[in-house]
């Protein structure tokens, strides 16, 4: 019975150090308010502590990815169960920097008047590990529990301050969403498992691409990969799924609204640039054909979602008077931006050095920060006002000097321009598409760039409050620490902007290259594994719907 | 079929499916579902409407009562349960559904023949791994413990602050 | 009749997950969406138990992936009737077209 039986070795359960780092932190979350008393700054350094270790954890067990990626705690080690490769160790590093960022802005603002701190990072902590885990893997039943580890948590956490009317509406509308897709999203796990036998993306992939090419199930492969991808576009906010976005982001706590921003869509982003590298790999195998035809419909597929998704978030944010909703609409559009890249990604012209994967991890490392300062602005603006719409903003250019400046470098990089590093990352995401050089590229461009001058429109409101209207508000000292935080966040793009251009990209393309590529199974190999000796299930499958459709 | 021996149409149906029905099964079960339902409407509206015309109408409010037994009706049917009950039942169902995950890890123990090398370092594993997960259950469950969430008098246990919401939850508290 | 074969249990499931996505469209109460989507995730159970059940070679995937979604269920279902409760403290309704303060 046992032949198959596999025992992970101390050496395979240090590899996922970074993961089991974060597991210990959540646990010591829990554990330390029973011996030591509740304390909501107690918890916050136990996060802070947790995060610093996952980073040093992980830049040592990067040190020793091996070239072409390790996929550890998994039988046949090739399968993905869970992977360890130079992407899941750049998307770990930046987003624990991130969530370091968003715990300090926590004890800037929150620290004090806090009650349940234990369970709010808790809350944190866990969707973070969701996060990881979202990009780590490539067997479908992992990544529907890692979209809902990271997803449960952030339902709840929108919702965490209870005396709150819309931050309960928010929650509901969060979870109800959530719930929706994560359901049709499973419903589509399910009937790929039916068709495939497998849940190993790389397995049904090779098989898809042959079935999507001559016919055989075209249908019923379409509807259920729609209804996998429905579940990873609601984590994009891509834009028939985005409808969660606006209202979550204005509803909760704005450190957990930073949190979202960025973390859930670039964890969603990671994980569609994998099961997209899936397919792609899987053609690789086949002829130009089959390559143009089923690619090109891929590509095709998520660019317009991409161009749609951008367009709307655009537009949708240019009539937003609340500064938080609106920087939640922009979020909408940055996904489409980075959705592009995953378009062009899998065009069968795309090019083969990975430099839109590149693009996507600069754009991410940058939006990270252009987030980051940007909420923390809004945030010490709503902490010492209480408001948070562009009106709060009039004149904070006399009242608050030191935070209107970051303000701008924030805004003008989220637009795009130069000199900040928002233009550098927007640039290396045009020069991946074009490179490609085809049909799709050019609309997406046109879009893109089109979208850029509209965005202007609407960041420039806030920047045109902050300096040209002035209604004798009164002046306010915003926290130091915060005010120290923005402008890091500040001087970071413009040293990224300015001279540090090509860093970033040298770094992003080194993570890039070398993907995981899961071993596709040969059908001997899967009767090895097995203890069966029928033919292939392939051919069970088809013999089986054969006898039931008569 | 050519020989029609059924004359109504339903049954015509019937006698023109039958011999398919041996072959395929698809048709059979669509067409005995079919019927089936067709028929259970057909049976429920007959039975309604007999009832229309056979019936005195004679209405008066006890008539009219839901629940009709000369015991005058106390309220709504519709009544709100003690919101302290969905926290149990919450508790509840996350306990519930872990035993779930027992199950595969049984199966294995139970299995594995700690005779042999790889059967005893099957078990020891297996020891391991349920202590790290239950380990982690257990310490959400102290929390919840310590900290009140399990009281049904909620208490300031481990609280800074009773909230506003608890004083009038306690008098109605032993149920 | 004939024998029951895996296009059954595949036709209840479809026909569940139907059901399901018409209870979660039609419904105002937000516990009533929630238990469209424990239809759908049934129907997502009988598909996986289904398809292992029939396939051949003889593996878990299918089952361990059916305990999975059974817990997933059940977590969901407890983040999302406790955010309920908490609309319902707020709002004094769980209905979500009464939920209307954010917009645009």
């Amino acid at each position: 019975m046992f032949e198959q039986f596999w025992i992970p070795t101390v050496t395979d359960l240090t590899r996922f150090a970074p993961e089991l780092t974060l597991v210990a932190t959540l646990v010591a979350l829990l554990v330390a308010p029973l011996i030591m008393g509740r304390s909501a700054k107690t918890a916050g350094w136990i996060a802070l502590l947790g995060t610093a270790a996952t980073i040093l954890a992980t830049l040592r067990v990067g040190g020793s990815v091996h070239a072409e990626g390790i996929s550890g705690l998994a039988r046949p080690a090739a399968a993905g169960m869970l992977i360890l490769d130079n992407l899941t160790v750049y998307f770990k590093i930046v987003l624990m920097l991130f969530l370091a960022g968003v715990t300090i802005l926590w004890f800037i603002g929150s620290a004090e008047k806090e009650q349940h701190g234990e369970e709010f990072f808790v809350l944190l902590v866990g969707s973070a590990l969701g996060m990881v885990l979202m990009t780590a893997t490539l067997n479908l039943l992992m990544i529907v529990i890692a979209i809902e580890l990271a997803s449960l948590p952030s339902y709840a956490i929108v919702a965490f301050n209870k005396r709150n009317r819309t931050a309960a509406e928010a929650s509901l509308k969060y979870v109800i969403f959530g719930g929706v897709s994560a359901a049709i999203m499973l419903y589509g796990v399910s009937l790929l498992y039916g068709l495939y036998h497998t849940l190993n993306v790389a397995d049904i992939a090779a098989r898809a691409v042959v079935h999507l090419n001559t016919g055989h199930n075209s249908a019923i492969i379409c509807i259920a990969l729609f209804c996998f991808f429905a579940g990873v576009a609601f984590k994009i906010a891509a834009v028939p799924f985005h409808f969660w976005c606006p209202d979550a982001f204005e509803g909760a706590q704005i450190e957990v609204t930073t949190w979202l921003s960025v973390s859930s869509k670039a964890a969603a982003l990671v994980l569609l640039l994998r099961i997209v590298d899936a397919f792609s790999a899987a053609t690789a195998a086949h002829s130009m054909v089959i390559q143009i035809t089923v690619l090109s419909g891929l590509a095709w597929g998520l660019g317009i979602i991409a161009a749609v998704t951008c367009t709307w978030g655009n537009f949708a944010a240019y009539r937003q008077q609340n500064v938080k909703r609106m920087l939640a609409y922009s979020s909408i559009a940055h996904a489409g931006y980075m959705l592009m890249a995953a378009a062009i990604f899998v065009h069968p012209n795309a090019p083969a050095d990975h430099s839109p994967i590149a693009a996507v991890l600069v754009y991410l490392l940058i939006y990270a920060f252009m987030n980051l300062g940007a909420f923390g602005i809004v945030a010490m603006v709503q902490w010492k006002t209480g408001g948070e719409t562009v009106d709060a903003f009039n004149g904070l250019g006399r009242r608050a000097p030191w935070i209107a400046v970051p303000m701008v470098f924030c805004l003008v990089s989220l637009v795009g321009l130069p000199p900040f590093a928002g233009f550098i990352a927007k640039v290396w995401l045009l020069l991946a598409l074009g490179e490609a050089g085809n049909t799709l590229c050019w609309t997406l461009i046109v879009v893109a760039v089109f979208n850029t001058l509209v965005s202007l429109f609407f960041y420039f409101r806030i920047v045109k409050a902050m300096f040209l209207v002035d209604d004798g508000r009164d002046a306010f000292t915003p926290p130091i620490a915060g005010t120290a935080l923005v402008n890091v966040c500040g001087l970071i793009l413009i040293l990224f902007g300015v001279i540090f251009i090509n860093q970033p990209r040298d770094i992003a393309k080194r993570y890039a290259a070398n993907l995981f590529t899961p071993a596709v199974l040969k059908p001997h190999d899967r009767r090895a594994t097995a203890t069966s000796t029928t033919p292939p299930d392939l051919a069970s499958m088809r013999t089986e719907l054969a006898d039931g459709s008569k | 079929m050519t020989e029609r021996r059924f004359t109504t149409p339903t049954l015509t149906i019937l006698a023109q499916t039958a011999p398919v029905v041996r072959g395929d099964t698809n048709i059979e079960l669509v067409t005995g579902v079919l019927l089936f339902i067709i028929f259970g409407f057909l049976m429920a509206f007959a039975a309604l409407v007999a009832g229309r015309f056979v019936r005195p109408t004679l209405s008066h409010p006890e008539k009219e009562a839901a629940y009709e037994c000369g015991e005058p009706a106390i309220g709504d049917s519709w009544v709100q349960f003690d919101l302290r009950f969905y926290v149990v039942a919450l508790v509840f169902i996350i306990f519930d559904v872990e035993i779930a995950l027992f199950w595969p890890w049984a199966v294995v123990f139970g299995a594995a023949d700690a005779a042999t090398a790889q059967g005893f370092a099957i078990k020891t594993v297996a020891v391991y791994d349920m202590l790290f997960f239950f380990g982690i259950v257990v310490v959400g469950f102290l929390f919840l413990w310590r900290f009140g969430y399990l009281d049904w008098v909620r208490a300031a246990t481990g609280q800074r602050k009773v909230s506003h919401l608890e004083p009038t939850l306690q008098p109605e508290a032993q149920v | 009749m004939a024998d029951i074969g895996l296009m059954h249990y595949l036709m209840l499931a479809a026909a569940l997950f139907c059901c399901g996505i018409f209870v979660m469209m039609t419904k105002r109460n937000a516990i009533g969406i929630l238990i469209g989507v424990e239809l759908v995730l049934n129907s997502v159970n009988i598909n996986f138990i289904a398809f292992d059940r029939y396939r051949l070679i003889h593996g878990l995937d299918g089952q361990i992936a059916a305990l999975f979604v059974i817990l997933l269920a059940a977590a969901e279902a407890a983040v999302a009737v406790a955010i309920c409760m908490n609309l319902y403290k707020n709002l004094n309704t769980i209905d979500v077209d009464r939920g209307d303060a954010l917009h645009g």
